[in-house]
């Protein structure tokens, strides 16, 4: 009975009993650790290329790029499809087509679909090994962030020389990820350890940063000890500094991440780069570590768990393998028919409807989870849980509240733009209401917004410029016809005038 | 340019995602109903105490309250064609009638309490848009549409279970000193067969009006205090023997009860500490200022918190997450709003009592309060934004 009661008391309080110093998470939710998908042998299984590949021609800002291959070419991996996207796989472009993709709305997008060569492997360097990473290599790479925003890394080392500063004052290297179910970089960092410390090596030479904080939770004991193993064998000396945290969800998000080991709080509108912070996924990190042996990014791991899945595991897996080919080669087909798939863990994930949708560089775990029957929503009654839980200091609820009426201006004000889209307050709701699906969707109406008045500003602009060059032209015209009409006026013989005219006319071939 | 804006129907409730899939988060998941339920657990000894020292009929008015509270819950749904049972079920109208029946006399006519529940369900809650939507508390709406209507009924306290809760107060009395007025005061308290909180607080209010030198008393506390040495005492006697007498009756268990259920919904985060501590600091420092002064404006602190509706009304009533202020500064400023209003009216005005009106002034201002301590306006956040 005590020590139920204790139990109940840590975890409506989690932060009472927290043992971890670094525990100043805002809000968040101290979930138990739920991490089926590791193996005990630290191995990861690479899936094979087995049926077609479909590559999105997007960019992280969700716009759809130009194709720069044709159909029937040749492609190997490391080769460019377009402007920061290339081939993931040996093949031969099949088509250029309208497929799904991986978005909560189930939209179709432009998509390269690739008939892959069988026998081939995937693991050939594209280009020559260098001695250090450079950020063309990154570049030519494809280097994505392989965690939740999937930015592209040579943007955001730009973004960075493009501030003030000019430098990165600290790097992090991201290695928490609290969410439940979610183990793929835990298991990346216990399985190639020595390699992630070479890779932040390169990166500090590279970036030339003050300091190098390796974040991670303290309660990934086999990581951990992979980790300092590692760091005790290969680090040149101390380069870098380890951050344990304690497991709190959302702990991993960016923002909130940053506030946490620098006290640097990011506004919505700008990004971590602009106060000279980099954040780099840790699964990142090692990519730029490939890049400099030659490798292209054309994989990365991903968790395949929840209740319905019967063999949870870590996969490495090549971008464009459909969502139901991963789950069949790793043996989850059992329960496919009652289990909803969400793409990402179970609280940031969305539910995805068409399974032939592609793994992209952002899609860290696919989850199988129970179709239960769905609870019925309540009125909000105010009682705040939400904004106690918000890891980046919001007030969900009068949020919802103006999202429901689709007032974007007021939204805006409260600081939509800066919610990261984590659902704690999804979880702590007592009355069920779904506010992060309503902020998604506002958020998406903003976007749509701006790039309509974008539009229309572009048309406002268009319309002035033909405006003044129309009245340019007519100007001009009218200066033209002046002078003419001042020639014929001032000519005494307008008749022998022209015939000189004519005459002289005819003379110029001659003198070319 | 492709712009992913996802579709409306993904708003749809049938088609939300439900996390509650995970098995474990669903163990975490706090309803409406266990959020009522948890209240109504923290209610429950102190009404216990109340129908065992005080009144039995407390059972019954909860009974009646309760029943037709229910039905013109019921019957609001049909009219506005909303899901009956899952609103009657959730426990808010359950919790809202309950708390109206603690605030009522016990001795209220039957009729009176069947108003009474119809108000707080339609006036306080329905005319507004239901559950979430009113800007009162509708258990205050009613307790104060009963009592501008019902003055008389409202206000006398006839408690069927004498208690003999004078005794040491007559005590003291023969051992201290035998003014004329204490010897009213005593006997007026003893005239009742057992008196209530509220009346305690009503005589004390009628007395110190009545006697000519408490203004006086009041306007020259700091030169005059040795001209009325004895009516300086006379107060002050009766301020003592009313705190005596108060920290005697069973009200006060009654409110220590209410307290511990308070601490109970503190520990289970039913509430947070913001709005009950700022009332409470509120109202005490008022009492601490008066008693350390030594002007005898009041009550000591302990005798003035434990009597009349503070300790209910500061964790329970102004709680009310629907009616309160959003955001934890904003509800910091609505608790001492609170407890400023339950001061004044209690100590300036013709009623012995204000949580009732109180709260429900400062449900008016949560509009206010939330607009400038939220969003653009919010100088009040807790965090300065980096420019």
């Amino acid at each position: 009975m005590k020590n139920h009661l204790a139990e109940r008391i840590a975890k409506w309080h989690p932060k009472w009993f927290s043992s971890t110093s670094n525990s100043d998470l805002r809000g968040g939710l101290a979930l138990p650790r739920n991490k089926p998908g590791l193996s005990a042998d630290r191995e990861i299984r690479t899936l094979s290329v087995e049926n077609k590949i479909c590559i999105p021609l997007l960019n992280y800002q969700q716009e759809v790029l130009e194709p720069v291959v044709s159909i029937g070419q040749t492609v190997r991996p490391g080769d460019t499809l377009a402007a920061g996207v290339v081939a993931s796989c040996f093949g031969i472009v099949e088509s250029i087509e309208s497929r799904a993709v991986n978005h909560p709305s189930g939209i179709h997008s432009l998509c390269v679909i690739i008939c892959p060569e069988t026998g081939k492997p995937n693991d050939v360097p594209y280009y020559p090994t260098q001695d250090v990473v450079t950020a063309d290599r990154i570049s030519a790479c494809a280097i994505h962030g392989l965690g939740g925003a999937g930015f592209n890394t040579t943007d955001k080392l730009n973004a960075i020389r493009a501030t003030d500063h000019g430098f990165v004052d600290t790097l992090i290297i991201n290695a928490v990820e609290c969410e439940p179910l979610i183990s793929c970089d835990e298991s990346l960092i216990a399985n190639q350890a020595p390699l992630i410390v070479t890779a932040i090596e390169g990166l500090i030479d590279l970036t030339q940063c003050r300091r190098c904080l390796f974040a991670i939770e303290d309660d990934k004991t086999v990581a951990i000890e992979q980790l300092e193993l590692a760091i005790q064998e290969y680090a040149h000396g101390v380069r870098f500094e380890v951050i344990y945290l304690a497991p709190i969800y959302p702990s991993g998000a960016e923002r909130p991440l940053v506030e946490r080991l620098t006290g640097k709080r990011t506004p919505g509108d700008i990004f971590p780069a602009s106060l000279g912070i980099l954040c780099i996924n840790v699964a990142t990190a090692l990519a730029t570590e490939y890049a400099r042996q030659g490798h292209a990014l054309v994989s990365r791991i991903i968790t395949i768990a929840g209740d319905f899945a019967e063999n949870p595991m870590n996969v490495r897996v090549t971008f464009g393998t459909s969502i139901y080919d991963v789950i069949q080669q790793t043996g989850n087909l059992t329960h496919i028919d009652n289990a909803k798939i969400r793409v990402g863990g179970p609280l940031s994930g969305f539910l995805i409807q068409d399974l032939s949708a592609p793994i992209t560089a952002t899609t860290n775990c696919i989850t199988l989870e129970r179709s239960t029957k769905p609870e019925q929503i309540h009125a909000c009654i105010r009682c705040g849980a939400c904004s106690d839980v918000c890891p980046v200091d919001l007030l969900p609820q009068q949020l919802n509240t103006y999202c429901v009426i689709e007032n974007t201006e007021k939204a805006k004000e409260f600081r939509l733009n800066e919610c990261i889209e984590c659902a704690c307050c999804d979880v702590v709701c007592p009355s069920n209401i779904p506010l992060t699906q309503t902020f998604r969707f506002t958020k998406g109406l903003i976007r749509e917004q701006d790039r309509q008045s974008l539009l229309a500003s572009q048309a406002e602009t268009r319309y002035q410029q033909r405006e003044s060059r129309l009245a340019d032209h007519a100007e001009k015209r009218a200066l033209k016809r002046e002078a003419a009409r001042a020639r014929l006026e001032t000519s005494k013989d307008p008749i022998a005038d022209a015939l000189a005219r004519a005459r002289q006319r005819r003379k110029k071939p001659k003198d070319d | 340019m492709l712009w992913l804006v996802p579709d409306k129907e993904e708003r749809n409730p049938r088609m939300i995602s439900n996390i509650q899939g995970i098995s474990f988060l669903a163990r975490r998941k706090r309803s409406v109903r266990t959020v009522m339920l948890h209240v109504m657990v923290a209610l429950a000894p102190g009404t216990l105490l109340y129908t065992l020292l005080l009144d039995v009929r407390i059972l019954a008015n909860l009974a009646i309250a309760s029943i037709v509270a229910l039905c013109c819950e019921y019957v609001c749904l049909r009219l506005r064609k909303k899901p009956v049972l899952a609103s009657l079920s959730d426990g808010s109208i359950l919790l809202a009638a309950w708390l109206l029946v603690l605030c009522l006399p016990p001795s209220l006519p039957t009729w009176q309490i069947i108003v009474g529940a119809f108000v707080l369900v339609t006036l306080g809650k329905h005319v507004f848009g239901g559950l979430g939507q009113n800007p009162f508390n509708p258990a205050m709406v009613a307790y104060a549409f009963l009592l501008v209507s019902f003055p008389v009924t409202m206000t006398s306290w006839e408690l069927n279970q004498a208690v003999s809760i004078v005794r040491t107060t007559s005590g003291l009395i023969e051992t201290s000193v035998s003014s004329d007025s204490i010897n009213n005061f005593t006997t007026s308290l003893n005239d009742w067969d057992g008196v209530t909180g509220a009346t305690a607080l009503d005589r004390l209010k009628e007395l110190k009006r009545s006697s000519p030198l408490t203004d006086k008393t009041n306007q020259t506390s700091q030169s005059e205090e040795i001209s009325l040495p004895d009516a300086k005492n006379t107060l002050r006697i009766r301020y003592e023997l009313a705190s005596d007498w108060i920290l005697n009756s069973p009200w006060t268990w009654t409110s220590i009860a209410w307290l511990l259920g308070g601490l109970y919904m503190l520990m289970t985060r039913i509430i947070t500490w913001h709005i009950p501590t700022s009332v409470l600091v509120a109202i005490s420092s008022y009492y601490a200022i008066a008693h350390l002064t030594g002007s005898g404006m009041g009550l000591p602190i302990v005798p003035a918190l434990l009597s009349g509706g503070i300790i209910l009304g500061a964790f329970f009533i102004a709680t009310d997450p629907v009616s309160a202020a959003a955001s934890r500064q904003g509800q910091i400023i609505y608790g001492f709003g609170i407890g400023i209003l339950v001061v004044v009216i209690r100590e300036f005005s013709v009623y012995p009592e204000g949580v009732a009106f109180a709260v429900l002034l400062m449900n008016m201002c949560v509009p206010l309060i939330d607009y400038l301590s939220t969003g653009k306006q919010g100088t009040l956040t807790s965090r300065s934004r980096p420019k």
